[in-house]
């Protein structure tokens, strides 16, 4: 049957080939009884079911990603700022926890949503998305400081305390590595084309006339979201899958 | 004490299912068991997601069974309870059990 094979060919890109091979003979021995019609629909239901999550959670993540730099950006830089001067000596280190906040967030809203609440990774990116930004937003507080150094101690250690848990950290700590070395390429890519497009510094002005540097900006945000969602789903995949399908059932 | 593995009300009906039909749980099988005791019919998507997902928390395991003609050549996907899935789903039961202790929800008028 045609359709079956073409829907065999789409569920082996979004799963394993057994596992296609299986959903997709279940189907077909339902296909007497249930017609033709509802054996399309459900083909087409399973490729929803098996596909919907991933581009959501891209999406939402890019954007969560952007939402949470705007914020660290007026936090550290803004106006309302200007009490703590900007030649600090603090300031460059809260640019680079700014730019692994954003990918912190981006992390955690792809396993959220890729994955659930419940699952651990999701867990441990939401809590050190929160302590991160506590920490660019409350920086010169003493006690939210200590508070928040304090909570990701306790975080490490709970992290360390089972095998699970120190592999949720272990795939968590590898995506933001990768998501971050997106990142430093990423602004690097941006710079020297902005550089090319219009060399010496921009306005707004500057900006609506070369358009295509705010969608490069865009493009190139998006594949570090890309790295970010796709190291977190490969190592997720190595470390925390279970059993996998075996050819014979385990004694 | 509590399992690791905490469940929802529809993983739970799919272990239950698994369950009941022992060695011969695979795909089909499974959605008619749910369908036949529970009176609504999973949707294949659903049904599956669950299944893998069940999978990669380690509730449940899965192996490949025989080719048939009626499946186009293609092997069944039999399924079965670890013993982690077991105790969660002990675990869940209890719950629903203690909760249910002193009431006749399922006798007399509502039976």
């Amino acid at each position: 049957m045609r359709s079956a094979a073409i829907g065999e060919w789409i569920i082996a890109r979004l799963t394993s080939r057994k596992q296609a091979a299986s959903m997709v003979g279940d189907l077909v021995e339902l296909e007497p009884q249930k017609g033709m019609w509802w054996f399309r629909l459900s083909l087409a239901r399973v490729v929803v079911a098996l596909v919907w999550r991933r581009p959501v959670a891209l999406i939402a993540a890019s954007y969560a990603g952007l939402w949470a730099f705007s914020g660290f950006e007026v936090a550290i830089w803004g106006v309302h700022a200007q009490h703590r001067p900007p030649e600090h000596p603090w300031i460059h280190v809260l640019g680079v926890l700014a730019g692994t906040g954003m990918i912190t967030w981006t992390a955690a809203m792809y396993t959220a949503i890729r994955y659930g609440l419940r699952d651990r990774v999701a867990q441990f990116a939401l809590v050190l998305a929160g302590l991160v930004t506590a920490v660019i937003y409350c920086w010169w507080q003493p006690a939210i400081l200590a508070t928040c150094i304090a909570l990701s101690i306790c975080m490490l250690w709970a992290s360390i305390g089972n095998s699970e848990r120190r592999r949720a950290a272990m795939v968590l700590l590898t995506a933001l590595a990768a998501g971050n070395a997106g990142l430093v390429l990423a602004t690097y890519l941006a710079g020297q084309y902005q550089h090319w497009v219009h060399p010496g510094p921009m306005g707004e002005r500057d900006m609506q006339e070369h358009p295509s540097i705010a969608l490069v900006f865009m493009g190139l945000w998006l594949m570090t979201a890309c790295i970010t969602g796709s190291a977190c789903s490969l190592m997720r995949r190595r470390l925390l899958r279970g059993l996998s399908i075996e050819d014979k059932p385990a004694v | 004490m509590r399992s690791s593995a905490s469940l929802g009300e529809f993983e739970q009906v799919v272990l239950l299912a698994i369950l009941r039909l022992d060695k011969d749980a695979y795909g089909v099988t499974i959605r008619s068991e749910i369908a036949a005791c529970t009176g609504r019919e999973p949707a294949p998507g659903a049904l599956y997601t669950t299944l893998d997902r069940m999978e990669e928390k380690g509730i449940v395991r899965s192996w490949l069974g025989e080719a048939t003609p009626q499946r186009g050549g293609r092997a069944k996907r039999y399924f079965a309870l670890t013993q982690t899935g077991r105790a969660a789903l002990v675990e869940a039961q209890r719950a629903y059990r203690n909760l249910l202790q002193g009431l006749d929800l399922l006798g007399g008028a509502n039976a």
